[in-house]
């Protein structure tokens, strides 16, 4: 599943909906679609403990029946872990995240010791200003610090170090892992390999006043 | 013993390391990773203790190409359903990948297991267009298999062939072991049942030429290593014999009797990633009588053979439930042309429509099916109309056969506009024998006629925009058809009926859109290529030629090289009019329809004379000959 997009797992749950026989209502137009949508999109290669989704149904039933009709059908590596009957409308899900914790594997040439001592180093900073990409397409500065909550390295194991960052959304605004750990190893010089390996993984997806 | 086992454990370790390799390295840089991954709902997969033989299925092209085939999905399901035999995927990898895997050298795997190709038993390839033979030598050779079926040991697989492109398999008869000529279903189970009885017997020395040896006499394989040819010195044909006595002389083409008892799959692999026909393929019959001259799929696919309604709807709703897919394409080379299809849309429509599970039509007449039923199917998701007048003029269209007037196409479109559909799609060829610059210009006309028609609709019915898009394709003459005779027209004259044409349309609504004439020159070639081709191929593979179907791989300079330096015209292929006598390489071939047939057609064509639809009367194809008891339409109570 780690190299499935968006795309692909918005089609994924489409269909395993339609072999589960869900009541899926649908948009109107001339190309209708079921009316599924996530909290936050799976970028291709992340994988991911929890994520959360929308669907909404025609006809009412059991959360527990839902779990196992769909269970029953999803493609290996996939599973609906607890499902919630809201009745009315809610605010939309992508506006309830409050964070996201990921555990991040990078191939590293650095002593433990020394990522650690950095990584402290790099968490007593005020504002750390990366280039990114801006939906115009165009690179601009933006202060990343705000976001990041947490940031720990957790080991060091055959020349693959471990950690666990957590972002926080602001105003349903997030930045992507990959920039911190490109500003962390910019900044102190490290010897961090992004192309040998470099794994992300969403332990977590805090959501807010919605569960 | 004991060290034996340990060798073996520390095989298998080293194994596992190489597909966490590939997973964890390679995949994370190429484009697409999921294509190359395999484990899709409904991928077969065994226990290799279990399995006897091994066969890999090869598509020479994309994953999302591949995935797309029906030929494919039957067989695949076919072969996994015997239970001593696996069968596997593979596909050519995309350049970024095949890069990486030759720097890395990791050998082309399938997708089930992830295990080298080189250590299946059988590997089949299936061709459906001629611009792919590079992909296959590429393949083989990221296989580590010798490219040349002679250079092959007994520890390599053997490697097979069928699929339209191999009614004529004389270019690619150096490379491959063993050709099945026609449709797939039963001899490739016969051909396993023998190889099983070899397997068994090859523990005591039974080899691999002898096995070819004894498959060569099962009906509708060719060995090509078993026949030799002969040439004039001018290069034309003298004979293909075969090299023994007792082996057949002619090959006889395979086709399924009874379709609607015939395998088809009650559950499809469901890709993550889309792929080009992302839906349920249901076929509905198989083979075309409507003659048209230029197509090779309607000769070579006779007789036309139909399911049943109640063969169709059934094998639909457990496909549904297995795949979850919102679109159901109803597959044939006509499918208007299906007896009760007006019955087989509303019933599936009725059924569908409240899931929103769309039907589609993709190869309609223009004659075949009313724009009310067109309106039916499209209830649940609309799209544009796409019709293929084939040519500009009636004379040109009474030259090729394709029965339909102007007076449908225009009744048609009105039809459509006045039902305020907006975009419409036509497709033209160029090229065709006989052709003046009149019959471009009729192509132009018959657009603007188009549009016209459009304006014809009062505003408020109308859809707010028109657009007519004409696409045309260069005529490619092919084995087994009334042109097979036919030189192809000059890249010369191919750009300058491009350029006429563009020139002669007037109306901004009419978009122009043509197909390379340089790579259906190449596909010309191959398509009526005889043995010598070979050696061209193996040397535009190392020219590094490969995904010549595809626009941005496509090297003209490098097939021309290909061709200089092994001092082949391909001109001899493309452009030279054959005379009728003329032994043609893929004469020991029977693919059903006679040659009598071909000529008749052939002359009907230079007259301008039609033949009928063959359902509205026997054409004498020779098919019912060639099959001695068949008799067409008959074989089903519908």
């Amino acid at each position: 599943m780690q190299y499935l997009s968006h795309l692909d797992q918005q089609r994924v749950f489409q269909r395993a909906f339609r072999r589960a026989e869900i009541p899926m209502a649908f948009s109107n137009g001339f190309n209708p679609h079921p009316r599924i949508s996530f909290a936050q999109a799976m970028p291709v290669g992340m994988t991911s403990d929890e994520e959360y989704g929308d669907v909404i149904l025609t006809d009412e039933m059991t959360p527990v029946h839902f779990v196992e009709k769909v269970n029953y059908v999803m493609p290996k590596g996939l599973k609906i872990k607890k499902a919630w009957l809201i009745q009315s409308a809610h605010s939309s899900l992508s506006a309830s995240v409050e964070c996201a914790v990921y555990k991040i594997k990078i191939e590293s040439e650095e002593s433990f010791q020394r990522l650690q001592t950095t990584l402290e180093k790099y968490k007593t900073l005020n504002t750390i200003i990366v280039q990114k990409r801006n939906k115009r397409k165009k690179m601009v500065d933006i202060d990343i610090r705000p976001f990041i909550e947490n940031f720990s390295v957790d080991s060091l194991d055959l020349g693959i170090a471990s950690f666990e960052l957590t972002i926080r959304f602001i105003h349903q605004q997030s930045i992507k892992p990959i920039l911190v750990m490109q500003s962390f190893k910019k900044l102190y010089k490290l010897n961090l390999n992004f192309e040998q390996c470099f794994q992300v993984h969403r332990k977590v997806l805090q959501m807010g006043d919605l569960i | 013993m004991f060290f034996l086992t340990l060798l073996y454990k520390y095989n298998k370790m080293y194994i596992m390391k190489d597909k966490k390799y590939i997973k964890n390295v390679i995949l994370p840089q190429v484009k697409k990773p999921i294509t190359y991954q395999g484990n899709e709902l409904n991928a077969t997969h065994k226990n290799l203790k279990d399995v006897f033989i091994r066969f890999a299925f090869a598509f020479p092209d994309l994953y999302e190409v591949g995935m797309s085939h029906l030929g494919m999905k039957i067989l695949y399901g076919l072969l996994n359903e015997q239970p001593d035999v696996f069968c596997e995927r593979v596909f050519a990898p995309w350049i970024d990948m095949e890069k990486l895997m030759r720097d890395k050298e990791v050998p082309l795997f399938t997708l089930e297991t992830m295990d080298p190709v080189k250590e299946t038993d059988i590997l089949g390839f299936t061709i459906q267009y001629e611009m792919c033979y590079t992909n296959i030598l590429n393949m083989l050779e990221l296989s580590e298999i010798p490219l040349l079926s002679k250079n092959r040991t007994e520890q390599d697989p053997i490697v097979i062939a069928g699929g339209p492109c191999v009614c004529n398999p004389e270019p690619m008869a150096n490379f491959i072991d063993l050709f099945v000529i026609g449709e797939g279903e039963e001899v490739v189970l016969e051909l396993l049942q023998s190889y099983r009885h070899w397997k068994k017997e090859q523990r005591n020395g039974a080899s691999k030429r002898q096995w070819l040896k004894k498959a060569a006499m099962i009906e509708g394989v060719y060995v090509p290593s078993l026949y030799q040819v002969y040439y004039h010195e001018d290069k034309t044909i003298e004979k293909i014999e075969p090299i023994k006595k007792g082996l057949p002389l002619k090959i006889r083409k395979r086709f399924i009797h009874d379709l609607e008892d015939s395998y088809y799959p009650e559950r499809l692999i469901v890709p993550y990633a889309e792929i080009v026909h992302d839906r349920i393929p249901f076929e509905i019959f198989r083979g075309c009588g409507r003659g048209c001259r230029f197509c090779q799929a309607g000769m070579i696919y006779r007789p036309t053979r139909d399911k049943s309604v109640a063969c169709i709807e059934s094998g639909i709703q457990k496909l549904v439930r297995t795949t979850g897919y919102d679109e159901i394409s109803l597959l044939s080379l006509s499918s208007g042309d299906y007896p009760q299809i007006e019955t087989l849309i509303h019933d599936l429509v009725q059924q569908y429509e409240d899931q929103r599970i769309s039907i589609a039509l993709p190869s309609l007449r223009i004659d075949s099916l009313s724009v009310t039923m067109l309106e039916e199917i499209q209830k649940i998701r609309k799209s544009g109309i796409t019709l293929a007048p084939e040519a500009g003029t009636q004379r040109m269209r009474d030259v090729i056969n394709k029965g339909v007037t102007e007076t449908d196409l225009i009744q048609t479109v009105r039809e459509a506009f006045e039902k305020g559909w907006g975009h419409i799609k036509l497709y033209f060829m160029i090229g065709l024998p006989t052709e003046t610059d009149k019959d471009i210009f009729g192509i132009a006309e018959l657009a603007e006629k188009v549009v016209d028609q459009y304006y014809e609709v009062p505003k408020e019915k109308r859809n707010k925009q028109c657009s007519v898009v004409v696409s045309t394709s260069c005529f490619v003459p092919k084995p087994f058809t009334p042109f097979q005779w036919m030189g192809q027209k000059t890249l010369r004259e191919f750009n300058r009926k491009q350029t006429l044409l563009k020139k002669s349309i007037k109306s901004k609504k009419i978009k122009y859109n043509w197909h390379e004439s340089i790579v259906s020159f190449y596909e010309a070639v191959f398509a009526r290529g005889d043995r010598q081709l070979g050696e061209v191929l193996e040397k535009a593979h190392e020219l590094g030629c490969h995904f010549d179907g595809w626009h941005e791989c496509f090297d003209p300079g490098k097939w021309q090289e290909a061709f200089e330096k092994t001092d082949i015209s391909p001109e001899f292929y493309a452009l030279r009019e054959r005379p009728i006598d003329e032994v043609l390489p893929w004469d020991f071939i029977d693919m059903g329809i006679s040659k009598q047939f071909l000529i008749r057609e052939f002359k009907k064509a230079s007259m301008e004379n039609k033949t009928i639809f063959c359902r509205d009367g026997c054409t004498k194809c020779g098919i019912q000959e060639f099959d001695q008891g068949w008799i067409c339409h008959d074989s089903h109570e519908i």
